[in-house]
């Protein structure tokens, strides 16, 4: 099952890369632009094969073998078109990369262990959430599931009025990337919704590195990804199993495509690839139909008198391709949408009216400052590099990004203007969303303005063969280090419901927090536990065997004098009289099978409310800074 | 001379923004402990809790090839809900663990009701009419509608 699963994720950005391989000018050697068609790829394979896999499951009851069948096709005829097209033009100002300089080294290391804490936040957060937060189960994994168990007839269940709440109107490429996974695999694991909301959160910081080296430098590149993972929504949020993080991928795919159109010949496959990956967006969220019209204004305006036709047309052309199944969809099957189906002519009447004005613009200067969930929000230092001389850099095609963010929150304050839902209650459940989309994209202009134009050469050359080996072990043996440092740290951590964990004779043991405590308490490095009266410890080994013996240490307190007593199986093992001052306690020599211990802590006096207010807790006694030996 | 200093500045200033993403890098660890351990009583996550509470259920429906619409009910009368929020939530998830049956609030409508409870008893909930096809404990029942 999770080879399917991992070879259908495979197959998809293979076709990826080929369909974006397929339009890219031949301009430069593949390697040099192998990170961007792999960033790239990634999301348009996972959008290509999203279309294939709806188109298929309208067609057939067994989607999945005419989807692999429509893949198979489609991996030849880009293979084919490939194989066959003539050989590469290869533009000498292009140069090969050079080798980095030791500034370019430091800001790298940096960046990959931010890689690293990434990965093990993502993992984290998409294990205690395994099938997402609200919007994720509710919406995107319901409508998957539609998709994935309801046979010939999953379309017809979007318009059962009994599922208003779960926005069946919402556009496919999500739930359709992972109704084809679990199709593939047979079974509709949560991991693997988890997996396809990940590789679009790894593409897009994939992409604003890529596309950023290409136009600017690496050191530049490497901080604007420095920047998305300092985003602690941006990393907690990608395996959330929401379609923000994916629609964010193809906004910026969209601004990036834009810009590299910007430097070179007026080839039609960057505007085509920009269409389509428009469209993509208008596939995946209803606010990505608000980018692609946004993206067709503000490309016709940029080329008023000065454009040309063919790029032109190669835009329309790609947005149209993606386009196809998003009308079809909204036409033909789809029941309409609640803020579109809510508004008549008399609520025109908000456009003037200026306390929704004041609440929508408290509320935009609200969550701009907090939207990233950051114990620093990094606007100011942002700022500052911004004086130097990068913006004299900037092409027309690059003053396309921050155009079109600046048209996005237009049409976002726009769509609150008009919403005919409670106007406070939709600011407050999607703004911060709807900023996160573009966030990616902003700190694409951000990198592009920063950079600088006469910066001292990010590469230096090396003399030797040998000392290149060198300075690569150097690098890996350094980061590896640092890794394991990352990874060591990461293990202390503890879960909310546990008190200690340790590792003794081979195997971890915790102690699990279980029935009859009030929550965990934490005041700096002190951490407790007040009990309602009995209660009880869980000794967890993850392992099959015995441990050796371990030792529970704490201190304990109560409200009250009272005898307190710790039992396992019925068998005292400690017992003690407790009063108000923290008492040192030991339970040594704890021989623990492997699986789960209950430890259970009683007491012979009642609880004592802690203050005179009616919503006092009654307390007994509590465990403080627990440690496992 | 005046581009060292832009170099400087330059230099300078994205160290200052290296810092600062670092230290939300950390923020972010900081914040995201590892997933809290399953008690005896089931998963933490209330989705998966009730995925596990509603597996029988959903093995039944599919053995019995129920499809399309069926009825639901709550611990209360819809509108007249003791905790509102959590009863909406039963009730989504419910859906999402049986989806692609469709779950109806107006439950008598239909021949067969899917009933979910935490707090209220069956007797008190299953109308009149309909018995008890299956009972899969912890307050989950399959009613249909009796034969006239």
């Amino acid at each position: 099952m999770i080879a399917t699963a991992v070879v259908a994720l495979a197959t998809a950005w293979l076709l990826g890369v080929l369909a974006v391989r397929a339009l890219w000018p031949r301009t430069g050697p593949l390697l040099l632009d192998l990170p961007l068609l792999l960033s790239l790829g990634l999301g348009v394979g996972l959008g290509l094969t999203s279309m294939i896999f709806f188109a298929a499951s309208l067609l057939s009851a067994q989607p999945a073998r005419v989807s692999a069948g429509l893949e198979l096709l489609l991996g030849l005829a880009l293979g084919w078109h490939l194989w066959r097209r003539p050989r590469l033009v290869t533009d000498p100002a292009l140069a090969p990369a050079r080798w980095p300089s030791l500034t370019v080294a430091v800001v790298a290391a940096i960046f990959l262990q931010a890689c690293v804490v990434a990965t093990i936040v993502t993992v984290r957060a998409g294990a205690t959430e395994p099938y997402g937060s609200w919007d994720g189960w509710a919406i995107w994994n319901m409508h998957a599931r539609f998709m994935f168990r309801g046979g010939e007839t999953w379309a017809s269940i979007l318009r059962a009025p009994q599922l208003g709440w779960s926005h069946p109107d919402y556009p496919l490429l999500v739930p359709a990337s992972v109704a084809r996974l679990w199709s593939y695999a047979g079974q509709d694991a949560p991991w693997m919704a988890a997996l396809v909301s990940t590789m679009f959160g790894v593409a897009t910081v994939g992409l604003l590195v890529a596309a950023t080296m290409r136009l600017r430098a690496p050191v530049i590149a490497l901080v604007g990804g420095l920047v998305l993972l300092g985003t602690p929504f941006f990393v907690t949020f990608a395996s959330n199993e929401h379609a923000d993080i994916p629609l964010g991928f193809f906004m910026l795919a969209t601004l990036v495509l834009i810009a590299l159109g910007g430097r070179a010949s007026e080839a039609g496959g960057w505007p085509a690839l920009a269409g389509l990956t428009a469209g993509l967006a208008a596939w995946t969220k209803n606010e990505g139909l608000l980018f692609a019209v946004v993206i067709v204004v503000a490309w016709s305006l940029s080329q008023l008198g000065r454009g040309s036709r063919r790029a032109t047309g190669c835009l329309l052309g790609g947005l149209a391709v993606a386009l196809v199944p998003v009308m079809y969809f909204k036409f033909a099957l789809a029941p309409p949408n609640d803020l579109v189906a809510g508004q008549s002519g008399e609520q025109l009447g908000r456009l003037l009216d200026w306390s929704r004005h004041r609440v929508i613009g408290a509320a935009f200067w609200r969550d701009v400052a907090r939207f990233g969930d950051w114990r620093f929000a990094p606007f100011l230092t942002l700022a500052l590099p911004l004086a130097g001389s990068g913006w004299q850099r900037l092409n027309r095609r690059e003053w396309l990004v921050p155009a079109v963010l600046v048209l996005m929150l237009a049409g976002y304050y726009g769509v609150y203007l008009l919403t005919p839902l409670d106007l406070a209650t939709h600011l407050e459940s999607s703004l911060v969303r709807l900023l996160l989309q573009l966030w990616p994209a902003a700190v694409f202009f951000w990198c592009l303005a920063a950079a600088g134009g006469d910066a001292t050469p990010a590469r230096a050359p090396v003399k030797s063969r040998l000392s290149r080996r060198f300075q690569v072990a150097a690098f890996a043996l350094v980061n590896l280090a640092l890794a394991g440092g990352v990874l060591a740290a990461f293990d202390r951590q503890l879960a909310p419901n546990e008190l200690a964990a340790a590792h003794a004779g081979g195997s971890k043991v915790r102690v699990v927090i279980g029935d009859g405590w009030f929550a965990r308490e934490t005041d700096g490095r002190d951490m407790w536990l007040w009990s309602k009266g009995t209660a009880t410890l869980l000794l967890r080994v993850d392992a099959a065997q015995a441990t050796t013996p371990v030792t529970l240490q704490f201190a304990m307190r109560s409200l009250g004098v009272r005898t307190v007593t710790a039992s396992i199986g019925g068998r005292i093992v400690w017992q003690d009289r407790v009063g108000e001052p923290l008492a040192p306690v030991e339970i040594a020599g704890l021989a623990l099978p492997g699986g789960t211990t209950t430890i259970v802590f009683a007491t012979d006096e009642p609880g004592v409310p802690e203050s005179a207010g009616p919503e006092a807790r009654a307390l007994t006694f509590a465990l403080y800074n627990f440690r496992l030996k | 001379m005046r581009i060292l200093t832009m170099n400087a500045w330059r230099a300078g200033t994205l160290g200052i923004v290296i810092l600062v993403a670092v230290g939300n890098v950390v923020h972010t660890a900081q914040k995201t402990p590892p997933p809290p351990v399953d008690s005896p009583a089931g998963p933490a996550d209330p989705v998966m809790r009730q995925e596990r509470r509603l597996a029988g259920l959903r093995a039944s429906v599919e053995a019995r090839g129920l499809r399309g619409t069926i009825g639901y009910l709550g611990d209360s009368p819809p509108g007249q809900a003791a905790e509102p929020a959590r009863e909406v939530e039963d009730y989504f998830l419910t859906q999402f663990a049986l989806a692609p049956l469709v779950l109806d609030g107006d439950a008598e409508r239909y021949e067969w009701i899917v009933v979910n409870l935490q707090s209220a008893a069956s007797s008190a909930r299953v109308p009149a009419g309909w018995k008890i096809e299956e009972d899969f404990g912890g307050g989950v029942l399959l009613v249909k509608k009796a034969a006239p």
